[in-house]
């Protein structure tokens, strides 16, 4: 557990370095004025249809169980249900708005990482055919052979397929984030930093795990069965039969334990992922810091004239490249932890107000 | 005396009676002698005017000298180490008469072996080196021509590599800094073919020179070896020796004094209408003591002299009994002084400046003025007068015109 506590505390200060780094290192694209930001991607989640669906369930269970409650001739076991049923639809809802969330930030990075994709590749196609031009030039004047233009012009042949393959990719990731949202959408943008929540410790996880659906189902099913046999009189049931709801409590019992096994198990999965996610987020700060580093000298020496501009240009590539890694890691930084709040419900600062 | 040397007396008296005469009197003379002739015939003697040349005798002196005489001066300076040959002393062609010290010159000598030798290992050494040398620079210029070009490709593909973005600023300067260096080595290597072309001509002609001058200088030093030797230029005999062992002679000093006893010259000096004469005659012949001797004219001088004679030098043919030089011959030699009819003197006279004669044709005298052109011990060449008139010789004082004479003799 201290051990955990530690690892917590260490996460939390990387990750605000991560954010004051992150703030400074200069980004090579930008995008339009009107892009979605994912902010506002991210109100679609009340409209998504497991979200409306999970909110009438949540709203009908609390009219039945008004209407139970209401009822002077409702048994206990019914009310329990009733009540079961309210606060189950409840987790529902929120594990429906959850996963919605993940959803949508997902569909959004993938997105914003196949804009980046085409962009790159853009650069990579840019550059390529300006080595084609070189290769060309060192061909006609002897110093390059018939096989190395012939590579450049493969090579810049595959920078254009690898383009319209970023380009379909685009307009698959758009296509997959309206219809999640059910809005045009002409570009991403950046996500701010604020969206990196920091990650609670494991206990507070694992406590909210409580209140997971499923597990919250079995621990219903267990108190229902503990009910069962509560009303079991002996003097009007047979032992048969008291046995019989004993065993079904001990089954639903071991099945509940079952459940948070499970539950806990996936938890700790998706909270490592988190963490592995956040430690990727870091590493690639550090690398895009050094790629930036290594173009501003890169630059200097261009202006020094030490460099020719191609080789500037393919340092440019491998920034690009950099940042684009930076920016896959912080998506799948991100997408871990809406994906850690949707598995484990357990609400991130910043991640469950929409 | 002879008659006719009386003749010629009485010829002359009568003549100097002639001119004792008061003037005027010729006149009454030649009457006079009119009239004496018819009384009696006046004797004369006649000579026949004949036709031919008239020579003359000369005498002149010959001075008998050697053909050849020579002061034989050192060819090197040196101190006498020997005389060979003393005055009076016959010597040969070539045979030495003096020896110098030469040890320094055979030192010379050697010196100069020595600084040929260095010269042909010189030129010898500089020969091969050119020779070898010339290949190895040959390959280094097509080595830096075919830099000069791949450094050219390279910067012009570097320009327009730039101009694409494919190479630095930098990169291109040293690829411009690498052509000029190979435009510089090419420069270079060009420079070192030509020079070691030009150490071909220039260079071996320099150590050629220097060759020949080490082989003048030998042969100098050979000549002056040699020339420790004083010899003798042609076959003669020592008249002088002018220098003694243990002295010190510079080169150009005369050693001794030679003179030819084979060959001789006689010099002597005719007046200028005599030397032609002689120089057609071309031999002469004159006599020293009781023999004859011939010799063959070989050069005159054109101009005469101080004294306006000829000076002729004639040859001495060789002879067993030469003579003395600086001995003194008479030379006799015949003049022609022309050639027509010739008369003797005494049948000359003469009258108020010209020459006349007196011819007897038909028993009586007729005066005949004459011109002489030649006239010598006697006989004179005249004009005026044809071959074979009688001519009066000797001429009377007294005799006139148209005198009836009577021919008592003649020559």
């Amino acid at each position: 557990m201290r051990r955990l506590l530690s690892l917590h505390l260490s996460l939390v200060v990387t990750l605000m370095i991560t954010l004051i780094i992150t703030t400074a290192l200069a980004q090579p694209i930008s995008f339009p004025e009107d892009a979605l930001p994912l902010s506002d991607a991210l109100q679609a989640a009340a409209e998504r249809t497991d979200v409306v669906n999970a909110r009438l369930s949540l709203s009908d269970a609390e009219t039945a169980l008004r209407r139970t409650g209401a009822d002077p001739l409702a048994l206990r076991l019914e009310k329990a249900q009733a009540q079961q049923r309210v606060d189950l639809s409840d987790a529902q809802l929120r594990q429906a708005r959850y996963q919605a969330l993940a959803d949508i930030a997902s569909a959004y990075t993938r997105m914003l990482e196949a804009q980046l994709q085409q962009e790159f590749t853009q650069t990579a196609s840019d550059v390529r055919a300006q080595v084609v031009d070189i290769t060309r030039i060192r061909f006609e004047r002897g110093s390059a052979t018939a096989l190395d233009v012939q590579d450049a012009e493969n090579e810049a042949q595959d920078a254009r397929t690898n383009l319209a393959s970023a380009t379909q990719g685009v307009a698959l990731a758009r296509s997959n984030l309206e219809s999640l949202i059910g809005q045009e959408v002409v570009s991403t943008t950046f996500i701010p930093d604020e969206f990196l929540a920091p990650l609670p410790n494991l206990e507070t996880v694992l406590l909210s795990l409580e209140q997971a659906p499923n597990l919250l189902q079995v621990n219903q099913g267990v108190e229902v069965s503990e009910i069962g046999l509560d009303l079991l009189d002996p003097s009007y049931a047979s032992a048969a039969q008291i046995e019989n709801a004993e065993l079904q409590l001990e089954q639903t019992q071991e099945s509940a334990r079952e459940a948070e096994r499970g539950l806990r198990l996936q938890a700790r999965t998706l909270y490592n992922t988190a963490t592995t996610a956040a430690q990727t987020y870091r590493n690639s700060l550090d690398v895009f810091a050094s790629a930036q580093e290594r173009e501003a000298l890169e630059k200097q020496r261009l202006d020094a004239g030490l460099i020719a501009d191609i080789t500037f240009k393919q340092t440019q590539l491998s920034t690009f490249q950099a940042f684009l890694g930076m920016i896959q890691a912080k998506n799948a930084y991100l997408n871990s932890l809406f994906d850690l709040q949707a598995g484990t419900l357990t609400a991130l600062e910043g991640l469950n107000d929409f | 005396m002879t008659s006719k040397t009386w003749l010629i007396l009485l010829a002359t008296l009568g003549l100097l009676l002639a001119a004792c005469n008061r003037p005027g009197g010729d006149a009454e003379t030649e009457t006079a002698e009119a009239s004496t002739q018819t009384s009696s015939l006046r004797s004369v003697k006649t000579v026949s005017a004949t036709q031919g040349p008239l020579t003359a005798t000369r005498n002149t002196t010959v001075t008998i000298e050697p053909l050849q005489e020579s002061r034989v001066a050192a060819g090197t300076g040196g101190r006498v180490e020997a005389i060979l040959k003393r005055e009076g002393e016959r010597v040969s062609a070539g045979e030495a008469v003096i020896e110098l010290d030469d040890d320094n010159l055979r030192l010379q000598v050697q010196n100069a072996q020595l600084a040929l030798e260095f010269a042909r290992i010189n030129l010898n050494r500089a020969d091969r080196s050119t020779t070898e040398t010339t290949p190895q620079l040959q390959a280094q210029l097509r080595t830096a021509q075919t830099n000069f070009e791949i450094a050219q490709r390279q910067f012009e593909e570097g320009q327009a590599l730039f101009s694409a973005g494919g190479v630095s600023s930098t990169e291109l300067r040293g690829l411009e800094a690498q052509f000029s260096q190979a435009e510089a080595g090419l420069s270079q290597a060009t420079d070192a073919l030509a020079r070691n072309q030009r150490a071909g001509t220039e260079d071996l002609a320099l150590l050629r020179v220097q060759v020949n001058q080490a082989q003048t200088q030998l042969t100098q030093a050979t000549d002056a070896l040699e020339e420790a030797q004083i010899v003798a230029p042609f076959d003669g005999e020592i008249a002088d020796v002018l220098v003694a062992e243990g002295e010190f002679i510079g080169a150009g000093s005369p050693a001794f004094r030679l003179v030819s006893t084979e060959r001789q010259l006689g010099r002597f000096s005719v007046p200028p209408t005599d030397a032609q004469a002689l120089i057609l005659q071309n031999q002469i012949y004159f006599d020293y003591g009781g023999l004859d001797y011939a010799a063959t004219i070989i050069r005159t001088s054109n101009a005469p002299g101080n004294q306006r004679l000829i000076d002729i030098t004639a040859e001495i043919y060789p002879s067993e009994t030469p003579i003395p030089a600086g001995s003194v011959a008479q030379l006799s030699y015949s003049v022609p002084l022309g050639t027509g009819v010739q008369i003797p003197t005494s049948a000359l006279g003469v009258r108020q400046g010209s020459n006349y004669v007196f011819v007897v044709e038909d028993g009586a005298t007729r005066r005949q003025d004459v011109s002489i052109v030649a006239e010598v011990s006697g006989q004179a060449v005249v004009e005026g007068i044809i071959e074979g008139s009688e001519v009066v010789a000797p001429l009377p004082a007294d005799l006139r015109e148209a005198t009836e004479v009577r021919v008592v003799g003649g020559n």
